[in-house]
């Protein structure tokens, strides 16, 4: 078996090889097989930089990484197609701070190393799911990819003017909460979505009964209103809207205007 | 306002309430027949469903820091904000399930940081019904075939469900379910079907029922403190 030193000087070619080798031994025998020389090779593609080291990376590991997406994207209701979540996890790994932490300690670290790469393939299913369901309703969806429909979408980050996302807007608009109770709801009710009962069931000593719950939830909507990021955000979802989706009235097509502002019920 | 001057006014906050069903047949009559309550209550669903969409999980921590809690890598001030997070939040509960169930339990590479009360998570598996039930495991209100009883256990932990077919209608199904060996902690359970919470409860008395459950395959997550037991996949029936 080469030494350790070995790896630090063999050709990068020659590397790959090893790696791959120790790579197929291990799934035989754990044993038998020697860490270093994957290690070196991640070494030298994250440390060093160097491009063909990280293309014999992608070529190695490539399938497996496809592997493991794909167990996660079938647990989850595949959207998207498993090559896009093999890119966005390789480039997501290589941009990993945590990563060169890993790459600094000896090779028998290669396990948490690899175990970051699959870190890095469940992150990307699961941030693909957030995000289609943060989508806005009203984009259309190809049929045949389950994609967006590129040109028609609007992403709710840019229907606002004065905040750079949904999360910024939330953290504005949370500071301005006078209370707990609202601050409360404002989480629990449209972040998390949950029902008063929940929420009572979640704050007990806080809420006793449901009808406080749905009380400030009115008080928040009548204040919402006069939000003027929020006012541009309804009538943002409107323009989107089908004008008349089944016949029905459109939602939100006169909230503003139906609801004049009064003052909060306590 | 009223619809009707005999009757007291029906306020937003009844209205919101009659989005969530939580009101009394008579006041849902009320709204339905009249068009004025309908199409206020139909604005305020629009209202709240912007809002749901706008703000769902702004708070919650990204994806992949929920992983690098998971394999506690993360500084200390972040894994706090997480850890606190991760007590009030079903979804991102669910995402540290769903790493532990791929990744396999953390490589230490020798981080030294206190991580003893790091939320964790234990993969519940089906038990072999064949063999002695652990000890602890209720024996509550299991009518009819034993065969329709499914036990999960982790840990200390057993999760016992009863999946029966409505009796009104037969392809929507409910799960009455016990979880022995959670101790005295509040105890919450959610399920999902494929990446929807459809339900959060609490325990009552050590037991749950979901109703109106369509077939499909689901997970289940059962979170107490600092440990949470989840159910990769509960097929339904």
């Amino acid at each position: 078996m080469d030494s350790a030193s070995s790896s630090h000087s063999m050709d990068l070619q020659r590397l790959a090889d090893t790696c791959r080798e120790h790579d197929r031994l291990y799934r035989l025998d754990k044993t038998r097989s020697d860490p270093q020389f994957c290690f070196e090779l991640f070494r030298r593609a994250l440390i060093e930089q160097s491009q063909l080291a990280w293309e014999y990376i992608i070529a190695q590991y490539h399938d497996q990484v496809e592997r493991w997406v794909s167990h996660v994207h079938r647990a989850n209701d595949g959207h998207l197609e498993a090559e896009d979540f093999v890119n966005d996890a390789f480039a997501r790994f290589w941009q990993a701070p945590a990563v060169r932490g890993i790459l600094n300690k000896p090779p028998e670290a290669l396990g948490s190393l690899l175990q970051y790469l699959k870190k890095c393939a469940v992150h990307a299913v699961l941030d693909a799911a957030r995000k289609f369901k943060n989508r806005p309703a009203t984009i259309p969806i190809d049929e045949k990819t389950r994609f967006p429909v590129r040109s028609d979408v609007r992403s709710v980050e840019n229907t606002f003017e004065s905040h750079e996302s949904a999360a910024e807007l939330y953290a504005a608009i949370l500071n301005s909460l006078n209370t707990e109770e609202e601050k409360i709801i404002f989480f629990q009710k449209f972040t998390l979505s949950k029902k008063a009962a929940a929420i009572q069931n979640e704050f007990p000593e806080i809420f006793t009964d449901t009808a406080r719950i749905y009380r400030v939830t009115e008080n928040l909507l009548k204040r919402f209103r006069r939000n003027p990021d929020l006012q541009e955000l309804y009538s943002a979802t409107v323009q989107n809207e089908d004008p008349n989706p089944g016949g029905k009235p459109a939602a939100a097509s006169s909230l503003i205007s139906k609801h004049a502002p009064g003052p909060d019920h306590d | 306002m009223t619809d009707n001057h005999n009757l007291p006014e029906l306020t937003d906050d009844i209205l919101l309430a009659y989005l969530e069903g939580d009101v009394s047949r008579q006041v849902a009559d009320r709204i339905e027949h009249s068009p004025e309550l309908s199409s206020r209550a139909e604005q305020l669903s629009g209202e709240v469903n912007i809002l749901n969409k706008t703000f769902h999980r702004a708070a919650c921590p990204k994806a992949g820091d929920i992983g690098d809690y998971y394999l506690e890598i993360l500084p200390e001030d972040q894994r706090r904000s997480i850890h606190d997070h991760l007590k009030t939040c079903a979804f991102c509960t669910r995402e540290l399930a769903v790493y532990r169930m791929q990744l396999g339990p953390p490589i230490k590479t020798g981080s030294g940081a206190n991580l003893l009360d790091n939320v964790k998570v234990f993969l519940a598996t089906l038990a072999d019904l064949t063999r002695p039930a652990p000890k602890g495991t209720p024996v509550f209100a299991f009518r009819g075939s034993e065969t329709r009883l499914r036990v999960y256990q982790a840990e200390q932990v057993a999760i016992t469900l009863d999946v029966r077919s409505a009796e009104e209608t037969p392809d929507m199904f409910s799960v009455k379910g016990m979880v022995a060996g959670m101790g005295s902690e509040r105890t919450d359970v959610m399920i999902w079907r494929e990446d929807h919470l459809v339900e959060t409860l609490s325990l009552v008395r050590g037991g749950f029922q979901l109703d109106q459950l369509q077939g499909g395959k689901y997970e289940l997550v059962v979170r107490s403190g600092e440990r949470v037991f989840y159910i990769a996949s509960l097929i339904i029936p």
